[in-house]
């Protein structure tokens, strides 16, 4: 398998800022991944999408796009990237159809537009304008645009953000059909159901630096607790106590509690994906 | 069609769409209008102000507008993003507002007819033409 990006100690910063906003990161996107960068708000996240398809390119550090300088492609490299941006981007004016029709003719391959519309649902809205569509049904449509061109690596920007549950569904499962037909995905969000559901590799951005790459089973291992939470009932108050995993049925306390208290739930605790971002990013998740 | 003809395209339909092509259009229908209630006299002194202003100030502002708008919904991004340069996209603007121009200057090519005689509304004409 191929490396789609290799990014090694960059560092950009906004012309208009004291500070650095990337800080010296180093990761690769590897072919065929899903690759997913999480970080609190501010973080950085949505900049290296920016920088990584060329839309700020005063960056220091090199980026290689399997195998070839960034800075050196030229605009053929849209051919081949499909963009999803933070906020939906179309012509309010237009009809959602025409929005379509107008940017899928830039490129040199196209999909059915219908097919894709129709399956996140809004063919039948089709011929409305796109101002007075609702924010869900604007984040579908610019999701439909990444994907007009049959990018080879699709970049979204929090793609699931005001989406109904049952949309968002359809979504994650076009991006995992998507990987599954050997196309690469960076990913930058902050819900934390995605990133468990969609993602092969994580990467956790804080203060504009990366702190952890690693896959989210690892990640649940490695900051994982193994144990059981049981909850009681004492003089009408709710009480709980937390036990070891290991070894729990050897466990004289554990046990005396299940004989004598009346017992509310009991629980084994494997850190939730939410937990571990806490924990690694230090800031709560949205 | 090419890239660049499809910018030139989408840029004019959207300057219909967003009604930029139709105001631009009415202001130079109301400046025509106006004329009519001047004499023949004050016509003469006044037209060649009339065309720079509604002509040239209108089509910049109009355009200016455009952008504006534009830039609001954040579609340049998205026209980054596709194979086409940034000069394409200039390029498309460029031709965009001659026929902006153009488009403002036809309705006063009729009283100019009248009161100039033709040479003299071709030339003015063509001078307007970048
Ligand atoms: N155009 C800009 N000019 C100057 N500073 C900017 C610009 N865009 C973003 N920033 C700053 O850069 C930092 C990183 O912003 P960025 O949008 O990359 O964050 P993010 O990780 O995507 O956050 P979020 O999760 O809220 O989308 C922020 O401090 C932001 O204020
Ligand atoms: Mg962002």
């Amino acid at each position: 398998m191929g490396v789609a990006f290799k990014v090694e100690d960059l560092r950009f910063r906004y012309p208009s800022s004291k500070e650095d906003t990337i800080k010296g990161i180093t990761f690769d996107v590897l072919e065929g991944e899903v690759f997913g960068l999480l970080g609190p708000s501010g973080a950085g996240k949505s900049t290296t999408q920016k920088i990584l398809i060329k839309l700020l390119d005063d960056y220091t550090g090199s980026i290689e796009y399997f195998g070839k300088n960034l800075k050196s492609l030229d605009n053929s490299f849209y051919e081949e990237i499909g963009v999803g941006f933070e906020v939906p981007v179309h012509f309010s004016k237009l009809t959602a159809l025409e929005n379509m029709k107008f940017f899928s003719g830039f490129y040199r391959q196209t999909v059915d537009i219908q097919g894709l519309m129709e399956r996140v649902g809004l063919w039948e809205y089709r011929d409305v304008k796109v101002g007075e569509y609702s924010k869900g049904m604007k984040v579908r449509l610019n999701f439909v645009r990444a994907l007009l061109n049959k990018p080879r690596v699709l970049f979204l920007d929090e793609v699931t953000n005001g989406v109904d549950p049952k949309n968002a569904r359809i979504i994650k499962d076009m991006i995992a059909e998507f990987r599954a037909k050997g196309g690469t995905v960076f990913l930058t969000t902050h819900l934390m159901n995605d990133v468990e559901e969609l993602c092969d590799r994580i990467a956790f951005c804080v203060n504009s630096r990366l702190v952890e790459i690693s896959t989210p089973r690892d990640l649940k291992l490695q900051y994982g607790k193994r144990e059981v939470k049981v909850e009681y009932r004492k003089n009408g108050a709710i009480a709980s106590a937390v036990f070891p995993l290991d070894g729990i049925g050897f466990n004289d306390a554990f046990q005396r509690l299940l004989q004598t208290e009346e017992i509310e739930t009991i629980h084994t605790g494997e850190s939730s994906m939410e937990e571990i971002f806490i924990l690694v990013t230090g800031v709560e998740v949205k | 069609m090419s890239s660049q003809a499809r910018l030139v395209a989408g840029e004019l339909k959207r300057l219909a769409k967003y009604n930029i092509l139709p105001v631009s259009l009415a202001t130079a229908i109301i400046w025509v209008v106006l004329f009519l209630f001047l004499s023949e006299q004050e016509a003469r002194e006044i037209t060649p102000l009339l065309i720079f202003v509604d002509v040239a100030a209108m089509s910049i502002l109009l355009l200016g507008a455009s952008h504006h708008l534009e830039k609001q919904e954040g579609t340049i991004k998205t026209m980054m993003v596709m194979p086409v340069s940034t000069g394409q996209i200039l390029a498309a603007k460029t031709v965009a507002s001659m026929v902006l121009a153009v488009e403002s200057a036809v309705p006063h090519l009729l009283p100019c007819f009248s009161f100039m005689g033709l040479l003299s509304t071709m030339l003015c004409f063509c001078c307007l033409l970048p």
